[in-house]
């Protein structure tokens, strides 16, 4: 009876936390905008259009903070309300044949560095840092859905279970997916000659 | 040795999932798929991590918000400029052509604006004209000189000054 009370408690305790966090858009997007803005400028390939969507992200969160049902961490939320804008963002930039991409993905690996390492030679990181741009021009071949469930996998370390909720896909679909974009990126960094 | 791992055994190995005996004992011991795993970590941690650092660099920046139309649109700032000087060039154009047109408008509206003199004139008159039908022809001893210029202002504005 105790530790049901205790757990009651903690749970109020954590919904009080997560509401105030809602409730606090500076404190949201201090802790959230840098992993949002890496998933949706991967996601879109422009990291113009990615910050304008993070900001359509925050606002749109904030606004439908009452429906945060306690079902899933913030994190995984927001990621749900980025995946659904990029959507309708890419859904969009269908019929606009005259958009003129700005920094592309493969853009941001060859300007972002390495935080300093004395573990990593210069060799080592210029390998490092020519897989990753594979990595990046291997996911501007991808499809939208095959791109967006590699991300949230591999970038942003979600569960297939996860996956599927944010997307809205069955599980045995976000595994297809993911089969595709690992084939494919394999491919491009791993030198798959077999398979 | 056994044929390599299949693509989905080589999914299973990149989620992290159990692997069967077999799977294990080719893992142990085949190179190539060693090190096209390797490789392709390799790549995916550092794509994570530029893409990370960099993600850290640009979340600190100012916010730069494009407008919703911008982003609907696609049309950017540069193409916003653009069609803003395109405007005034046209603008400019029709200004010029219509220049001369514009000048003599200009003037016949300045010649039919009556002046301050003119307009005090008008008024001793409307003054005058009142005194007279009030209390008679030449009551105020003034009214003729007044009249006078009253006549000539009507004569400029086309009307008549009809004197009783």
């Amino acid at each position: 009876m105790q530790t049901e009370l205790f757990v009651d408690m903690i749970g109020v305790q954590r919904q009080e936390v997560v509401i105030s966090e809602l409730d606090d858009i500076d404190t949201l997007v201090r802790t959230y905008r840098a992993r949002l803005l890496r998933f949706v400028t991967f996601s879109v390939g422009d990291a113009d259009v990615a910050a304008s969507i993070v900001q359509d992200c925050f606002l749109k969160a904030h606004n439908s903070r009452e429906q945060f049902r306690y079902e899933c961490s913030i994190s995984t939320w927001l990621t749900t309300i980025a995946v659904n804008l990029v959507r309708d963002h890419q859904r969009v930039q269908k019929f606009q044949f005259w958009r003129k991409v700005g920094k592309t993905a493969v853009d941001v690996m060859d300007v972002a560095s390495f935080l300093p390492s004395s573990e990593r030679s210069p060799e080592v990181q210029l390998i490092s840092r020519e897989r990753a741009k594979a990595v990046a021009a291997a996911l501007e071949t991808l499809s939208e859905r095959q791109r967006t469930v590699f991300l949230l996998r591999f970038s942003e370390e979600m569960e297939l279970p996860e996956i599927a909720r944010a997307t809205g896909m069955p599980i045995n679909t976000v595994r297809t997916h993911m089969h595709r974009a690992l084939k494919a990126v394999r491919a491009r960094v791993g030198g798959n000659a077999h398979g | 040795m056994a044929e390599h791992l299949t693509d989905e055994q080589m999914l299973d190995v990149f989620l992290g999932e159990t692997l069967d005996q077999n799977t294990m004992a080719h893992l142990a011991d085949c190179a190539i798929c060693k090190s096209e795993i390797a490789a392709t970590k390799s790549g995916l941690e550092g794509f994570n991590e530029l893409g990370a650092n960099w993600a850290e660099t640009e979340a600190v920046r100012k916010i730069r918000v494009r407008s919703r139309f911008a982003l609907r649109t696609g049309i950017g700032a540069g193409t916003a400029w653009s069609m803003t000087a395109l405007t005034a060039a046209a603008l400019i154009v029709f200004v010029v052509s219509q220049w001369g047109h514009l000048q003599t408008r200009l003037v016949n509206a300045n010649r039919d604006q009556p002046t301050t003199a003119e307009i005090q004139r008008d008024n001793q008159w409307m003054a005058a004209m009142d005194r007279d039908l009030r209390y008679g022809p030449d009551s105020a001893g003034y009214p003729t000189a007044v009249l006078q210029s009253a006549r000539t202002s009507a004569k400029r504005h086309g009307t008549k000054v009809v004197s009783n």
